[in-house]
């Protein structure tokens, strides 16, 4: 980018890295908010006790849990360990397995960033040409149907979509398997069952940026050249659609992992978001706070980040 | 209007994505036909999809207010007999039940316009509070200091950042899923969208003069607030409140699909999606109907949604 290097470099590197050091220290403030939110959330409607130990739990074993949980000791003590174990990740063991919450929910983590990420790649893959050949076509007949297709992908729920496609392809068709994760066939229809919302939105957006692109003056000093109709498209048009694209990935991932909640339970997918369902099932609080934890950390280390690296690329954001 | 910063464009909420960067990048400079056009009169002119569209929730609506009184819920002569009957049109379908029967022998119909109820409800308290709420602190945002501009901005980016549907069943779950802590936690949902709105808005309005008079005169804040801001903010508030109807319907559908709705006697949409799901090789009818009736009611309040926005505000752009 020449853009950086112009005079006044070593001032702008330096708002980068105090820009960084800001970031850190207000992603480290959500972290503990939202820690602090966790610990709140089991005392919230009465003595956690009664929550560990599960609807058929004795006096005994609850007796038991407040030992294992310290939870007689003051609760500005619980706080103060609550808080340290959550720097070194530690949530507990599942009341369930009795094995660390963290590990349950970290080796569902893959299954997760697989699905999530092969539909943020399908989605980019379908919304990218769609929105812009809706675009190039402003207000003729495939704009029209691209944007009916677009309202309906919108509206229509995931499970709704989900259970389509399961009733289509694996029920009648019987095409592809409808749940489990043994092979890449497993993946196809909860990948494009998730992607559906993510391709309407991103199919809106890269319209409508398109759109805007298109009446600058570059595209017409591009086309007065000669240039062919796809080179402006794809080297001058496009850049800009993607930096914008960019900037609503952070929140596309907080879609696509709460999407995955309901796509796993839907496909027995075996990920993070099915297993945070289990454990809400089985009253199982750690996991829970684990898995929420984690999702946060994930969702707002990833929004830092794009916001953070957006700078780099958009040479106006500077200074702001 | 070019003082106008924020577009209040809300491309579904999954796009109000656009953080302060992006929409730095999306404002404008109107295209070249759209700039030279003569100032249009807005006139509400209807789109027979509107049209439909309201008609749709009409008959919806209607139907889940008289609900007792049209179709009372039977239990009287359920038996195995009346079970997975098929809709009208199809052999050994039942006259008694028009769109067919579920599992236990339950008319789908019957269970359609009373889940309607739950749906309704929620979606028309969540996003009314999520309101209240948002555009409360939206104003107090724009109108207060510095500081309580970033704190709750602050508090916006992270509701708005972390996934929705997460939050949401984990706090229904703790809190036992009554028709009130449903409709508690699905006002958390939509506060941070209000208070974005809302605070944008009121920055670009309080620079105008006659706000600048009102304060000069000595109208007290909350006056200047709620009679010279607010009606001036409203369309927006407006269009945002209708596209929350649909997606809280969705959450509300998405929660009781994955079985922490409401628990039993009551009924929801979701819920019979979730029954249904088993079926799919030989009663399709059961997932269809409530699948069918959540994505008709969505797609019409997107549609009046849309409309809405272009009719109330004209620097929206499409």
């Amino acid at each position: 980018m020449a853009v950086i290097a112009s005079p006044g470099r070593t001032k702008s590197s330096s708002y980068f890295l105090t820009g960084l050091l800001w970031r850190l220290l207000q992603l480290v403030l959500v972290l503990w908010i939202i820690s602090t939110l966790l610990f709140f959330l089991i005392r919230l409607t009465g003595d956690p006790a009664d929550f560990l130990a599960g609807a058929n739990g004795t006096p005994e074993s609850k007796e038991r849990i407040r030992q294992a949980y310290g939870l007689s000791d003051p609760i500005v003590v619980q706080y103060a360990r609550f808080i340290w174990n959550v720097t070194h990740l530690d949530f507990g063991n599942s009341i369930y397995s009795n094995l660390p919450a963290m590990q349950l929910i970290l080796e569902r983590l893959p299954a997760t960033a697989l699905l999530a990420f092969s539909a943020l790649i399908v989605a980019l893959l379908i919304a990218i040409p769609l929105g812009t050949i809706a675009a190039v076509n402003r207000g003729k007949f495939i704009d029209r149907f691209i944007s009916v297709v677009v309202a309906l992908g919108q509206s229509v729920p995931t499970f709704v979509f989900g259970l389509l496609l399961i009733f289509v392809f694996a029920v009648n068709l019987k095409w592809l398997p409808s749940f489990g994760q043994e092979g890449p066939q497993y993946l196809i229809l909860p990948t494009i069952a998730l992607s559906l919302g993510f391709i309407a939105q991103l199919t809106r957006l890269v319209r409508s940026n398109m759109l805007e692109t298109l009446n600058q003056d570059y595209i017409r000093t591009a086309r007065s050249k000669g240039l062919a109709n796809a080179i402006v498209l794809s080297r001058h048009a496009f850049r800009n659609t993607w930096l914008t694209i960019i900037t609503i990935l952070g929140l596309n991932l907080s879609m696509l992992l709460g999407g995955s909640v309901v796509i796993e339970q839907l496909f027995s997918w075996p990920g993070m978001g099915a297993k945070i369902l289990t454990a809400i099932n089985n009253g199982d609080y750690p996991v829970i706070q684990a898995g929420v934890f984690i999702v946060a950390l994930i969702v707002f280390t990833v929004n830092s980040l794009v916001d953070y690296l957006y700078q780099f690329a958009d040479p106006r954001l500077r200074g702001k | 209007m070019t003082e106008k910063i924020e577009t209040p464009v809300i491309e579904g909420i999954k796009a109000d994505a656009a953080s302060q960067t992006a929409r730095m990048l999306a404002s404008p400079s109107p295209a070249p036909e759209e700039a030279f056009e003569p100032k249009r009169r807005r006139r509400l002119k209807l789109d027979p999809l509107v049209v439909i569209s309201m008609l749709i929730l009409a008959v919806i609506v209607i139907s889940a207010l008289l609900a007792d009184f049209i179709v009372p819920i039977k239990t009287e002569g359920l038996s195995f007999l009346t079970k997975l009957k098929p809709p009208f049109w199809m052999e050994k379908s039942d006259p008694r039940f028009l769109l067919g029967t579920d599992s236990a022998g339950h008319d789908i119909l019957t269970y359609l316009i009373h889940g309607a109820r739950t749906s309704l409800i929620v979606g028309l308290l969540a996003p009314t509070i999520s309101a209240i709420i948002g555009v409360g602190l939206g104003m107090l945002a724009g109108f207060r200091g510095r500081l309580t501009d970033t704190i709750i901005m602050r508090a916006v980016d992270v509701q708005i950042s972390f996934p929705f549907l997460i939050l949401a069943i984990v706090l229904v779950a703790v809190l036992k899923p009554t028709m009130f802590s449903l409709i508690v936690v699905l006002s958390i949902g939509g506060w941070a969208f209000f208070a974005r709105i809302t605070r944008g808005e009121v920055r670009a309005i309080r620079q105008r003069d006659y706000i600048h008079a009102a304060e000069a005169v000595g109208v007290p804040g909350l006056q200047i607030a709620l009679r010279h801001v607010l009606p001036n903010i409203f369309a927006s508030i407006i269009v945002l409140w209708t596209f929350f109807i649909g997606i809280i319907i969705l959450a509300e559908a998405a929660i009781s699909f994955l079985g922490l709705g409401l628990p039993q006697p009551a009924i929801s949409w979701g819920g019979m999606l979730t029954d249904g799901r088993n079926y799919l090789d030989n009663a399709w009818w059961i997932p269809f109907w409530p699948g069918l009736i959540i994505s008709l009611v969505v797609i019409s309040i997107n549609t009046i949604g849309d409309w809405l926005r272009d009719v109330l505000d004209p620097t929206a752009q499409r």
